[in-house]
């Protein structure tokens, strides 16, 4: 019977996957964890992989193991492929569903089995629809990152590691590796959020908005309008093809709520929305709106937290 | 000099598509279409690849029939020159399906140094067809590219990779996907418009692409397309006077244990 296969060159985004691997080995299935760190192997088999197959690098690009994945789904015949959805990770397993000839589910917000296949959903149009595709093996499916809490780790499970060499790809040369600077806390994984929208009137607003935060122990997050507008960085922008947050409480001001922006924040606990436009998308979208002036909301909720 | 493809892709609308509250099916009945959102910075960027090298700009679309009605757009944002495929097979293709068609349209094309992908579409947003097309023509890939150069046979570009930013460069031949935030596209202004008309638009049969049934095939099957549901609590907060509200907030923030 064919293993459930989980990829990422991620070790903790791997971890994730686990989740959905086991509960598609359904307790007949192996699960197999590939990774490219070494490292991380025995981790991975305390936290559910049945065995661990590791991608030794030559050249520590983790897109240049496409092929040899590729090589190893067509020999072996697992029953599926969970990528974790980074987005090196969706050039990789869309790089192998192409060598394959086979599809491939990007960003699936569920997995299941329903009569004996494999069933995924994910998000058309920005977030507007959802559809619902039945998959034939292998199955290929990205998730995104911080889906799923990894499992804790179990002491007693044991595991066999495989390890191979991948051959480095000599038509890429990287130059230089720099870290991202960020002006302010990790936005996907925030507890809390404050996003500004086109409501905002000018940049030098921001300053209240930093004040909210720090008063609520919030990070602040933009619209991708904001962003383009350049107060805030592409970092900071939440949506589609931005940060996808699942904060505890997001709350936003000036923000209409584009179908693009509510994907970046549909895993959000609680939405709250502010907003001069009783009739924007937003508060369709959220569990509690005040329709009313941001610049005099944001005031009183500072002076309201700060007593 | 390069010579550059851009694809790019007509979809609907998103902003036109009525979901029925009842049966949350699409209506998708009175939307209008559009050259993708993203596909716009792709464009640009080889404009700019194309007016600081020259070389050649071409741009290449699959869609159904109706993709025709996209050319003079997508020519009055700087290609000399569109390919086009239109053909009913597109209304049910998955990124597999428009990665066989482009990848031998692109072959058919010929003589490319640079293809430009945007990183994803704004109908599916598979971010899949750059890298397919690579893997399938054989050649590099430089993907969520959030600047780019060209130098003598090579590109040199900046991966934007999440939390950290990889330069790379690249032997050309390849395929570039772009990020939106790699350009600001510029709005067609009459001039270009009235000059589109004069540029050739390139019809390619599907046909004539030498691809059999099962590279038109879909891999997976679509069962069921649905409006996306909220479920939210939709308290709109409404107390006498703008301090009771916040105070009201504040109160049910507290109790949901989120504040």
């Amino acid at each position: 019977m064919g293993e459930i296969w989980v990829y990422s060159e991620e070790p903790a985004v791997a971890a994730e996957l686990l989740v959905i691997g086991r509960k598609l080995a359904q307790d007949t299935k192996q699960v197999r964890a590939i990774l490219t760190e070494k490292s991380a192997a025995r981790a991975l088999i305390r936290r559910g992989a049945d065995k661990v197959h590791i991608f030794e690098l030559s050249d520590g690009r983790p897109e240049s193991c496409a092929a040899v994945l590729a090589e190893i789904i067509r020999a072996e015949k697992p029953a599926a492929v969970l990528f974790g959805g980074t987005l090196r990770g969706k050039e990789t397993a869309a790089k192998c569903a192409a060598i394959l000839g086979e599809g491939l589910v990007t960003d699936a917000i569920d997995v299941r089995v329903n009569a004996d296949a494999i069933e995924t959903d994910r998000m058309l149009f920005g977030g507007l629809a959802v559809a619902t595709e039945v998959l034939t093996e292998p199955a290929l499916i990205g998730i995104p990152p911080r889906s799923f809490s990894a499992p804790a780790e179990d002491e007693s499970r044991d595991g066999d590691i495989i390890l191979e060499e991948v051959a480095a790809n000599e038509g890429v040369i990287v130059q230089e590796i720099c870290a991202i600077a960020r002006e302010s806390a990790d936005l996907a994984n925030a507890d809390r959020i404050v996003c500004i929208g086109r409501g905002v009137a000018k940049k030098e607003d921001m300053e209240m908005f930093n004040k909210l935060a720090e008063a609520m122990g919030a990070v602040v997050g933009c619209t991708r309008a904001v962003a383009d507008s350049q107060w805030l960085p592409h970092e900071a922008y939440l949506g589609i093809s931005g940060v996808r947050a699942k904060p505890s409480l997001y709350i936003s001001f000036g923000v209409s709520g584009q179908v693009q922006h509510l994907s970046g924040i549909r895993d959000s606990k609680i939405i709250v929305a502010i907003d001069t436009n009783e009739n924007a998308p937003i508060f369709a979208a959220a569990d509690y709106g005040i329709v009313g002036d941001l610049y005099e909301v944001a005031p009183l909720l500072i002076a309201a937290l700060q007593k | 000099m390069p010579n550059v493809i851009v694809c790019y892709k007509w979809v609907i609308d998103e902003r036109d598509i009525y979901v029925k509250p009842e049966t949350l099916e699409l209506d998708t009945s009175r939307a209008k279409y559009k050259i993708s959102d993203y596909d716009r910075n792709a464009i640009e960027e080889g404009l700019r690849i194309f007016e600081k090298y020259g070389g050649s700009l071409k741009a290449l679309t699959y869609g159904t029939a109706n993709v025709k009605a996209s050319l003079k757009d997508v020519l009055s944002r700087g290609p000399e020159e569109a390919y086009w495929i239109g053909d009913g097979s597109a209304t049910t293709a998955d990124s597999y399906v428009t990665a066989n068609v482009l990848a031998a349209a692109i072959k058919k094309v010929g003589d490319y140094d640079i293809i430009i992908c945007a990183e994803g579409s704004s109908d599916s947003y598979s971010q899949q067809v750059g890298p397919r097309l690579a893997a399938l023509l054989g050649i590099e890939a430089a993907t969520f590219v959030s600047f780019v150069d060209w130098l003598d046979g090579q590109l040199i570009a900046r991966r934007k990779l999440g939390n950290f930013v990889e330069s790379v460069a690249v032997q050309c031949p390849l395929v570039m996907s772009v990020l939106p935030e790699i350009n600001e596209p510029r709005i067609p202004g009459l001039k270009q418009v009235l000059a589109a008309g004069k540029k050739p638009a390139n019809e390619i049969k599907l046909a004539d692409l030498g691809l059999d049934a099962d590279a038109l095939k879909p891999k997976n099957r679509l069962r069921d397309i649905k409006g996306a549901v909220f479920n939210r609590k939709n308290v709109k907060i409404n107390e006498d006077f703008m301090e009771a509200n916040v105070n009201k907030l504040l109160e049910l923030l507290k109790k949901e244990n989120v504040l």
